[in-house]
């Protein structure tokens, strides 16, 4: 069985979201970009995903609001 | 800054319209801290969008945070494990790219989006020139920076603290924390000040009737 890259498992994602969820756009933030790769990168965001999905996660919420 | 004025105009009259509509609905408490949940609630008034925010747990190097857009709703999935001030950043950059995007800067091919910007960042490394012509995806990403800052650092307090930080009144430092902004994006402000300046002017110009 042939491992997928991290790239190629993003890449996956992302087809799948457009398809399914109706994805249109998605933009990144990124720190210290010069001392990347694209594979580096993509096993991070591959890595926030499964954080999604094992529900390590919270509102973001800065209890700033006026309205 | 590479990119053209006029694309630089059109981004700050959208900070314009987002800062207008927040004070008309809700004077600021404190003119010096943008209220994040403010700002999200006038980009979904303004743009009639559904946006989930949400602060996720996983480790990286580079990944602070990211937008996904989809018909009518979008999600801003921010890395919890950094600095209260780069929270509030990333959040605010990412909301802004919902306000500053437009359908021909939209792309939902990431790992493309990721390679341009990185693409970037190498040739900035080798000779110099990666940002002379910046590719659209590093473009928007600085569009929607200067945005972020924009709403973060008003350029009315700019002037004033790039004349006390040079008599050495007070710091960078100093002034990200009355702003709650990362130090690094009080220098980007007044690195690109002049420029900045120039297109507010332009921009009260039009819509005093007296620009071209």
């Amino acid at each position: 069985m042939t491992n997928l890259s991290e790239r190629e498992v993003l890449a996956a994602r992302y087809e799948g979201l457009a398809a399914n969820q109706g994805l249109v756009d998605v933009k990144f933030f990124l720190g210290n970009a010069g001392e990347a790769t694209t594979e580096q990168v993509c096993r991070e965001v591959n890595a926030l995903y499964d954080a999604l999905e094992r529900g390590e996660y919270e509102p973001l919420d800065f209890g700033d609001r006026s309205i | 800054m590479l990119i053209p004025a006029d694309e630089i105009v059109k981004v700050l009259n959208k900070v314009r319209v987002a800062r207008e509509h927040l004070n008309a609905s809700w004077p600021p408490k404190d003119a010096c801290v943008l209220s994040v949940m403010d700002f999200h609630w006038a980009v979904q008034d303004i743009y009639g969008l559904d946006i989930e925010m949400l602060k996720v747990s996983f480790s990286a190097e580079h990944v602070r945070g990211k937008v996904e857009r989809y018909s009518g709703r979008a999600r801003v999935l921010v890395r919890a494990s950094q600095t209260p001030e780069f929270l509030r950043f990333v959040a605010v950059k990412e909301l802004c790219h919902l306000m500053i995007d437009e359908a021909d800067d939209w792309s939902s091919t990431g790992v493309e989006t990721i390679k341009g910007l990185l693409k970037e960042w190498e040739l900035q490394g080798e000779n110099g020139t990666g940002h002379l012509n910046p590719s659209d995806p590093l473009k928007s990403e600085m569009l929607a920076e200067i945005a972020a800052i924009e709403m973060m650092y008003p350029r009315e307090f700019r002037a004033a603290d790039i004349a006390k930080i040079a008599a050495n009144e007070a710091t960078v430092q100093k002034v990200a924390l009355q702003h709650e902004l990362p130090p690094y994006a009080i220098e980007q402000a007044h690195r690109h000040h002049d420029i900045l300046e120039d297109c507010w002017k332009a921009i009260e110009a039009t819509l005093n009737g007296s620009g071209a």
